[in-house]
C-alpha cells in the first residue's frame, strides 16, 4: 500500500480526524444518550445483559502511520454510520419523537453551559495515535450499548439497522441541496455556512470526507458568483460527486475568466442583469467553492424539502439559476 | 506549530510576483505581475492529503478584467504577494 501513499503531514491528518470523532460524540452521540435518557426512553438497568453486536475489529499493530491512521478512520467511519444509524435523520427512531431540531436548544447544542468539555490532547503524533484508538473504541462502545437498549425496548427493529447499516451516503447534488435549502430557510445558519463551511455542514449529518476546506459564496441583489478551475479542473467532489462534463474544458475555463457575462449567456442561456457585478472564483489551492444561489420568488410556501428540489448541479457553479416551482414536482 | 501572522489584511492592494521561485506554483499565467485587492484571508490552510508540510497563508486576491466590469479572484499563497501602491 505504501506506493500509492498521498498521505504526507500525519500530524495534521490526525488532527482532523480529532476534530471529526469529538464533534460526532460531542454533537451526536452524548446528545441523543442523554435525550433518550431524560425522556425515558432507555435506563441505565437497560444496559443489563449486553451482549457484543458487532465483531471489534482488529486492531492496526503496524508501525506505520499510515496504515494505523486508515485504519483508525475506517472505524471512525463505522462509528459515524452506527450513531446516524439510530439517531435523528434516519428513519430507525422515527416513532420516537425526542430528535427533531425543535430539541437542539434544550439538547443544549448552542448553551456554552451544557457544552461537553474539550479533551486535552498531547502535541506527539504517537500519543494522539493511541488516545484517537482508546476514544473511538470506548465511543463504539457507548454506541452499542445505546443500540443494544434501543433494540431491548423495541424503539428500533433489528432488520432496519441491518438494512441501513448496508447505506452510505455518497457524495452527490443531494448534499448540495441540503445545505442551500437550509441556508434559504435558516439565516443563522447561512450565517455559520459563509464563515466556515466544513463545520456548518456537519450540522446536516454530511460527512466533510476528504474535502480540505469548503468556501461558500453568497449570491446576492448586487454580486453573482460563478467558480472555474483555469489551472486544472479542481471542485468539491467529496461533497458533490462529479462536476458537469463542460467544467473541465478548456473552452469554459478560457472564457469565464475573460469574458464572464457573454459566457454565461452564450454558453449557459444566462442573462446577468447590468447592476448585479459578476465575481469568477478561480480556486488555484486548497479552497473548494460552492455558489449559495439566490432563493427564487415565490418560494414562501414552500417546505425546506421542497426548496431542495429546486437546487440544481448548475446553480452550485453559478452557471445557471435554481429551477422556479412550476418547473419541478413538489408533492411531499 | 508556529503560527505566522498574515502580512496582508483585506482591502490591502497586492501584486502577484512573477518570479516566485518559493512554495506552491499554482498560479495562472493571467494575474502573474499584476495587482489586485485582497479580499479573503484564509490563514494556513491544513490539506495534508494534497500536499507536504504547511503553504504559506492564502488570500483571495480580486482582480479587474480587462473590458468589463465584472472582477475574478484567484487564491495566491503570501510567498507569490508583495505589497503595492494602488490598482492601476
Amino acid at each position: 500500500m505504501k506506493t500509492n501513499s498521498h498521505m504526507h503531514d500525519y500530524g495534521a491528518h490526525a488532527r482532523s480526524l480529532d476534530a471529526d470523532l469529538e464533534y460526532y460524540y460531542t454533537k451526536r452521540l452524548l446528545p441523543l444518550v442523554l435525550q433518550l435518557f431524560r425522556k425515558r426512553y432507555i435506563d441505565l438497568y437497560d444496559f443489563a445483559g449486553y451482549k457484543p453486536l458487532s465483531k471489534t475489529p482488529p486492531k492496526q499493530k503496524s508501525k506505520d502511520y499510515e496504515l494505523r491512521l486508515r485504519s483508525l478512520e475506517d472505524r471512525f467511519d463505522e462509528l459515524v454510520k452506527g450513531i446516524n444509524r439510530i439517531g435523528p435523520g434516519w428513519a430507525a427512531l422515527k416513532n420516537v419523537d425526542v430528535l427533531t431540531d425543535d430539541v437542539r436548544k434544550e439538547r443544549g447544542d448552542y448553551d456554552t453551559f451544557f457544552h461537553f468539555t474539550k479533551r486535552e490532547r498531547s502535541s506527539s503524533l504517537d500519543n494522539l495515535i493511541q488516545d484517537l484508538d482508546r476514544d473511538i473504541t470506548n465511543y463504539q462502545f457507548v454506541l452499542d450499548v445505546t443500540t443494544f437498549a434501543l433494540l431491548k425496548n423495541g424503539l428500533i427493529d433489528k432488520r432496519v439497522t441491518k438494512k441501513l447499516s448496508t447505506k452510505r451516503r455518497y457524495p452527490s447534488l443531494l448534499n448540495g441541496a441540503t445545505i442551500v435549502a437550509r441556508a434559504w430557510v435558516d439565516p443563522e445558519f447561512k450565517a455559520r455556512l459563509v464563515k466556515n463551511a466544513r463545520e456548518a455542514v456537519r450540522e446536516l449529518d454530511i460527512p466533510p470526507g476528504r474535502l480540505g476546506q469548503l468556501q461558500v459564496v453568497e449570491d446576492t441583489e448586487k454580486l453573482h458568483n460563478v467558480i472555474v478551475c483555469t489551472l486544472c479542473s479542481c471542485y468539491p467532489y467529496d461533497l458533490l460527486g462529479n462536476a458537469p462534463w463542460w467544467y473541465k474544458q478548456d473552452i469554459y475555463k478560457t472564457r469565464i475568466i475573460t469574458n464572464p457575462r457573454g459566457t454565461l449567456s452564450n454558453m449557459f442561456k444566462l442573462k446577468v442583469p447590468q447592476d448585479i457585478e459578476i465575481r469568477v472564483h478561480d480556486s488555484t489551492s486548497d479552497i473548494r467553492y460552492m455558489v449559495l444561489p439566490r432563493r427564487p420568488e415565490n418560494t414562501d410556501s414552500l417546505s425546506e424539502k421542497q426548496l431542495g428540489k429546486l437546487v440544481t448541479r448548475e446553480c452550485l457553479i453559478g452557471v445557471g439559476e435554481p429551477k422556479v416551482p412550476s418547473e419541478v414536482a413538489l408533492k411531499s | 506549530m508556529t503560527v505566522i501572522k498574515n502580512r496582508f489584511k483585506i482591502g490591502d492592494k497586492v501584486r502577484v510576483n512573477a518570479n516566485s521561485a518559493k512554495g506552491a506554483h499554482r498560479i495562472p499565467d493571467y494575474v502573474k505581475g499584476r495587482i489586485g485587492e485582497v479580499v479573503e484571508c484564509y490563514g494556513h490552510v491544513s490539506n495534508p492529503l494534497d500536499h507536504k508540510g504547511v503553504y504559506s497563508p492564502l488570500y483571495s486576491v480580486k482582480f479587474k478584467i480587462k473590458g468589463s466590469p465584472d472582477k475574478v479572484t484567484v487564491d495566491v499563497h503570501e510567498d507569490s504577494l508583495e505589497q503595492a501602491s494602488a490598482i492601476p
